[in-house]
């Protein structure tokens, strides 16, 4: 009983019942919210449009990428934009998967501190 | 000697230290105690303290107590004293006698734990008197959602929604939860009005088609703008093999899309020429939310939305004093007061909604004949004597069909006429209603006064509410003096009527109501306000804080993208809650509790009375017991 109190006792000084369940309630929430946005990203999400880099090229009559006689055509390609979205879609998941980590180990705490409460009652 | 000495001073420590271990047992073993005497203690003093105020009846040895209760619990009542009767074992049992009395009764409102947290807030203005409209009731779900109006994204109100709802889930548990402070405590009192405001910000934020500020495109949007929006319409292109000259071609393995120079290819205009395709079927289309000119058509629509909402509530106010007109008695002051603030509140704010609702159903073609609904309802006053088509001075060679922009049903002559014709009654209407509303009162009391004394009549109950006496002040006329016990309640003497100060009364009640018509409408643009703030500022923390740190730097191939995203995120969520949540939450609570204490309860509401306080031990012992 000693050795596991011990135990208990410093992870306890990690986390107490009121930080675990925030950070439960935050990675929950994380990674809910990222995955879908990791999903939206990948679905080409026109209201997303804003939020990816498409690297929009000026054209001048230097370029030998200019096409035609047109200055000042700024065009993208398809191609590009896709890579952005799905540039954007991994790195969300990415961080989602991150938070599902954080989800576990705050899972842990609060279930460490629900089964102290319990033992310091009897 | 000395060892004497040293003995007797281990004496004399050891009785102090017995004495000192003696006492600190006593007292652990009081302090066990202490609480429980302590709440013993308060229990037995409001206990005699409610007894002090029985009357002793000196011949037959028992105590009397005169008091309310409501009357379909008296045989719940009777019951509890029979109890208590057999209970004590005594003899004689209690009697319980039903007087009658001119005094205001205290009002009491049976909730339940939803309701509760509503009464709370209409009480917080002042308590209903006895017998008067509840406001309550509708405030369950007005108050909701002018919060949802103001509040109106769909991200925000879930996670609010989800917060009332783990609330409530666990209720039990966190009822007796003091580890938060008196803010926790306020909070979890208010799960049920929380839930609320989270439901209907959750419906709001779809019609605003507003989630975390991103639109939701379910339905494909109804628009066509100049460039092909959507993967898609990229497929059909004209193929070009040099210059591009359309908005949008491929050119061998690229597609190119041309942004025009000056041109903003993503300002949305209505389309004139074309008839107008079916809208979008629930809420605001998505494409608005690229569009440059976003804002001025949001604005447009937010404005119009809050005046026709807060019309709405005012008539429904108005609406509502009837019944207490009726229940009070007062058939009078349905014909003097409230059909003249129904006209006028109908024939200038009522045609103005009929305008809005008009205009947003018609299509005006071309369009800069679309009528300046603001300018309409002006120039209706100001240009009382002229058509509509008239308010601006044409030159000879102007283009008829472009100058019309008061004329609502039609820009030629017949409509115009029609809308002058229409535009002259409500004002006369309008200005009828203020002399009615003023005079008409005060001289029918006169007329009654006057009977009354011919006929020499000592007195007349007369059942005025007290909305007569409503800016609080002790009122010189018949006799309804709500603010004292209520004595002289209902009855009138013939000495006390002043007719100067019944009119100077009336005159104010009036003056209020006429220029609160027109402030209390352009109040309710706040809706309207707080809806645009909130949306900036969400919009604003998504692209300063996602949008260009993150998503820019991940979508552009950054290298640990996932690590910038997860922290930009927590800092995201954490601004979220503390200022799109808590302080504009905060703000539009207290702006729709506004709406509803000021321009909502002003047009029916009195709120003087007290409210109703059986004795009860939980009050006691929270310490509650002052006259609350």
């Amino acid at each position: 009983m000693a050795g596991g109190s011990t135990a208990g006792n410093i992870l306890f000084t990690i986390c107490g019942p009121k930080c675990s369940l925030c950070c439960l309630v935050v990675s929950t929430w994380g990674v809910i919210m990222l995955g879908l946005l990791g999903v939206f990203f990948k679905l080409e999400a026109v209201a997303l449009f804003e939020d990816i880099e498409t690297g929009l090229h000026k054209c001048t009559d230097k370029d030998h990428d200019c096409i035609g006689s047109l200055n000042n055509v700024e065009y993208f390609a398809e191609d590009d934009v896709t890579r952005a979205y799905s540039n954007a879609a991994y790195s969300c998941w990415g961080a989602a998967a991150l938070y599902l980590f954080f989800l576990g180990l705050s899972g842990t705490f609060v279930g460490i501190n629900y089964w102290r409460s319990k033992v310091s009652q009897h | 000697m000395s060892v004497a000495v040293s003995n007797r001073i281990n004496d004399l420590m050891t009785v102090l230290r017995t004495t000192e271990d003696h006492s600190i047992t006593q007292l652990q073993e009081i302090a066990l105690e202490l609480d429980t005497c302590r709440r013993k203690v308060k229990k037995i003093k409001s206990i005699y303290h409610a007894l002090n105020m029985f009357n002793l009846d000196v011949t037959q040895r028992c105590l009397i107590a005169e008091c309310w209760c409501p009357v379909e619990d008296l045989d719940q009542i009777q019951q509890a004293l029979t109890n208590g009767t057999e209970r004590s074992g005594s003899t004689v049992p209690s009697i319980l006698n039903r007087m009658s009395t001119n005094d205001a009764p205290p009002t009491y409102f049976k909730t339940n734990k939803f309701t509760r947290g509503y009464q709370a807030i209409v009480n917080s203005y002042g308590v209903a008197n006895y017998g008067e409209v509840n406001p309550t009731l509708f405030t369950i779900i007005t108050f909701p959602f002018l919060f949802g109006v103001m509040f109106g994204d769909a991200g925000h109100g879930t996670i609010m929604f989800l917060f009332a709802l783990g609330l409530i889930v666990f209720e039990k548990r966190l009822k007796n939860y003091t580890g938060g402070g008196e803010m926790f405590t306020t909070i979890f009192q208010g799960r049920y009005i929380i839930i609320l405001m989270g439901a209907f910000s959750i419906y709001t934020g779809l019609i605003y088609n507003d989630v975390f500020s991103k639109s939701l495109n379910i339905f494909g949007s109804h628009w066509n703008p100049a460039y092909p929006y959507g993967r898609g319409s990229l497929d059909n292109l004209p193929t070009t093999s040099d210059s591009c000259q359309e908005k949008a071609c491929v050119v061998g393995d690229r597609t190119c899309i041309l942004m025009g120079e000056g041109e903003d290819m993503t300002t949305i205009f209505p389309r004139e020429a074309t008839p107008p395709r079916y809208p979008y079927p629930f809420g605001i289309d998505p494409v608005w939310q690229s569009a440059t000119n976003k804002l001025v058509f949001i604005n447009s629509y937010k404005m119009k939305m809050s005046i026709i909402l807060g019309v709405g509530q005012m008539f429904f106010g108005v609406i509502l004093s009837i019944f207490n007109h009726i229940h009070f008695a007062n058939y009078h002051r349905i014909f003097m007061e409230f059909i003249p603030q129904i006209l006028f509140l109908l024939s200038i704010f009522g045609w103005l909604v009929f305008l809005i609702l008009y205009k947003f159903c018609s299509y005006y073609k071309p369009l800069i004949t679309a009528p300046s609904l603001l300018i309409t309802l002006i120039q209706m006053f100001l240009e009382f004597s002229k058509a509509p088509n008239d308010y601006v001075t044409r030159k000879p060679d102007d283009d008829p069909d472009l100058l019309n922009e008061y004329s609502v049903f039609g820009s030629d002559q017949t409509h115009g006429a029609i809308q002058a014709y229409i535009m002259k009654l409500l004002v006369v209407v309008a200005v009828v209603c203020v002399p009615w509303m003023l005079a008409s009162k005060p001289l029918y009391l006169l007329f009654l006064h006057k009977k009354r004394t011919k006929k020499g009549e000592a007195y007349t109950p007369f059942n005025v509410q007290s909305g007569d006496s409503s800016d609080g002040e002790t009122d010189a006329m018949v006799g309804a003096e709500p603010d004292d016990d209520g004595k002289e309640g209902g009855v009138m003497h013939a000495e006390e009527f002043e007719f100067g100060e019944v009119f100077i009364h009336q005159a104010i009640h009036t003056i209020e109501y006429c220029l609160g018509t027109i402030s209390n409408t352009a109040s309710y643009l706040r809706l309207w306000a707080l809806s645009l703030a909130h949306a900036e500022l969400s919009e604003v923390l998504w692209q300063m804080v996602l949008q260009m740190y993150g998503f820019k730097l991940a979508s552009g191939g950054a290298v640990a993208g996932w690590l910038i995203i997860a922290g930009l995120w927590v800092f995201w969520a954490v601004l979220t809650v503390g200022i799109l949540l808590v302080m504009e939450g905060l703000s539009a609570f207290l702006h729709a509790l506004r709406l509803h204490w000021v321009e909502f309860q002003s047009k029916f509401y009195t709120g003087d009375g007290c409210k109703f306080l059986p004795f009860s031990f939980e009050r006691v012992l929270s310490g509650d017991d002052t006259d609350e």
